[in-house]
C-alpha cells in the first residue's frame, strides 16, 4: 500500500513500484448483468474471450483494457482484427464484461503497457480463430487446409475459387480443435495495424453517452465522499459539514 | 424539500429537492442526465456547463431555486443523433481524450456559435478559457470550433 508521506511520490515511481510488487490498481467490482454478457450464445463462434462471430457474420471484438482516451479500446481490437483477417469496418467493439472470472488474463491498464502487453496475446487470439475458420472451410469442402486461405472475413479455396463467409462457417469452426501455435501474419501483410482508424470511444464522448465511474448507479448503492479538513491537520468535529446532504428525487 | 418546475431539453420536469440543491445534481441524480459532469463543484473547471435560457452556465453554482421555470439544455439535448456541427467537428478532429470535460466544452462552444457564428481565436478563448482540460485537448478544441464554424485560425487573428 502506498503511503502518502511527506515526500510526494511521482507518478512513474508509483507505477513502477506497483508493477514490481504486483500491487494491482484494479478493484474488483461485480455489476448486475455481467454474467449474461460473458456467456456466448449458442451458434456463435467464440474460441476465446476476445472475439465472437455470429452465424450472421457479425464480428464482435472485446477490449480488455480501460479506455482513458489513450486509444486502447481501439488499438487492441485492431490487433485482433488484423490476425483474424476481417475488415475493420465490419467490427463492433465492446468492453470485456466486468467480471474477472471471465477474463483470460488479469487486466491492468497501467504503465503504458496496453499495446505492448497485448500485442502477442491478441495476435494469437485472432490467429487462433482465423485458423479454426480456415480449417472449418477446408473440412466442409473436403480439401486440404493448405489450399485454403482467409481473406477479409471469408475463407477461400484457391484452386476452385470457392468462398465461405465467417458467418457461414461459425458453427462448424466452433467444433474445430483449437490450434496451440497458430501462424501469425507477416507484418508486411498488415492492412489494419499501422493505419489510422477513427477511435471507437469518441462518439459517445460528444453526446453525453460515455459512462464514467461517477455515472454508474446500482440498486441500493451508497455514496461515499472524501471528507477533507479545510487545512492540513485541522480535523476537529467542528470542521465537518453542518448537515447531511439532501436527497433528490423526481415527482 | 420543495417542488420545482423546469424545462429540460424541451420537456417540462418537476423535481422535489431542497431549494439549494445545485442544478448539476438535479440533472444528474433527480433526472438521470449524467452527461453533465461534476469536476470541482466550485465553479472553477466548467465541466458542469449547460445552457440556462441559452446562456452557458456552470450548473454546480446554480441552486435549483434559481433554475426553476427556465429552459435548461444539457449535452443530451444539444442535437439528436450527434447532428450538431460541433459534435461532427469534435469527432472529425478527434478532440476528446478521456472526454470528461468535453460535455461542458461543447455546450460552451455551442453557446458561442449561437451568438458568434464566425468566431476569432480571441473569441473562442474568451468563451472557453474557463474550461479546464487536464488531457490538454485545447488545440483540437479550437480546431473543431473553427471547423464547425467554417472559420480558420488566421481569420481576424488574436
Amino acid at each position: 500500500m502506498t503511503r502518502i508521506g511527506a515526500r510526494a511520490i511521482g507518478r512513474r515511481e508509483f507505477l513502477r513500484a506497483g508493477a514490481l510488487t504486483g500491487a494491482g490498481l484494479y478493484i474488483g467490482l461485480r455489476l448486475d448483468g455481467a454474467a449474461e454478457l460473458a456467456a456466448a450464445r449458442p451458434a456463435e463462434f467464440a474460441p476465446n474471450a476476445y472475439l465472437r462471430i455470429g452465424t450472421d457474420g457479425a464480428v464482435t471484438l472485446f477490449a480488455d483494457h480501460v479506455e482513458l482516451g489513450q486509444g486502447a479500446m481501439t488499438a487492441l481490437p485492431m490487433i485482433i482484427a488484423e490476425e483474424l483477417e476481417v475488415d475493420w469496418a465490419s467490427v463492433t467493439v465492446e468492453r470485456m464484461p466486468p467480471d474477472p472470472s471471465a477474463w483470460p488474463r488479469f487486466i491492468r491498464t497501467v504503465g503504458s503497457q496496453s499495446v505492448r502487453g497485448s500485442w502477442q496475446p491478441l495476435r494469437v487470439a485472432g490467429a487462433t480463430a482465423r485458423e479454426m475458420l480456415v480449417a472449418a472451410g477446408a473440412a466442409g469442402w473436403q480439401v486440404a487446409v493448405s489450399e485454403c486461405r482467409a481473406e477479409r472475413g471469408f475463407v477461400v479455396h484457391a484452386p476452385t475459387g470457392r468462398r465461405a463467409s465467417y458467418g457461414d462457417l461459425a458453427s462448424a469452426a466452433a467444433g474445430v480443435p483449437v490450434p496451440r501455435t497458430p501462424a501469425l501474419k507477416n507484418p508486411r501483410d498488415f492492412r489494419i495495424i499501422g493505419t489510422r482508424v477513427a477511435r471507437v470511444d469518441i462518439p459517445a464522448k460528444v453526446d453525453g453517452g460515455a459512462q464514467y465511474g461517477i455515472d454508474v448507479r446500482v440498486p441500493g448503492m451508497l455514496v461515499a465522499t472524501v471528507l477533507r479538513p479545510p487545512s492540513a491537520g485541522n480535523c476537529n468535529a467542528s470542521t465537518r459539514p453542518p448537515r447531511a446532504p439532501s436527497r433528490a428525487c423526481e415527482t | 424539500m420543495a417542488s420545482f418546475r423546469l424545462t429540460v431539453n424541451g420537456t417540462p420536469r418537476t423535481v422535489e429537492v431542497a431549494a439549494d440543491t445545485p442544478l448539476l445534481w438535479v440533472l444528474r441524480d433527480a433526472l438521470g442526465l449524467t452527461g453533465t459532469k461534476y469536476g470541482c463543484g466550485i465553479g472553477q473547471c466548467s465541466a458542469c456547463a449547460v445552457h440556462v435560457d441559452g446562456a452557458p452556465t456552470r450548473s454546480c453554482r446554480v441552486p435549483i431555486s434559481a433554475a426553476a421555470n427556465r429552459q435548461i439544455t444539457t449535452i443530451e439535448g444539444l442535437a439528436p443523433a450527434r447532428s450538431h456541427a460541433l459534435q461532427a467537428a469534435w469527432i472529425a478532429e478527434e478532440v476528446p481524450q478521456c472526454g470528461y470535460c468535453q460535455s461542458g466544452q461543447i455546450m460552451a462552444a455551442a453557446a458561442l456559435l449561437a451568438t458568434t457564428p464566425r468566431p476569432t481565436d480571441g473569441e473562442i478563448d474568451a468563451a472557453l478559457d474557463a474550461h479546464i482540460c487536464r488531457c490538454g485537448t485545447y488545440q483540437r478544441i479550437r480546431r473543431a470550433v473553427h471547423r464547425a464554424a467554417g472559420t480558420t485560425r488566421t481569420e481576424s487573428g488574436q
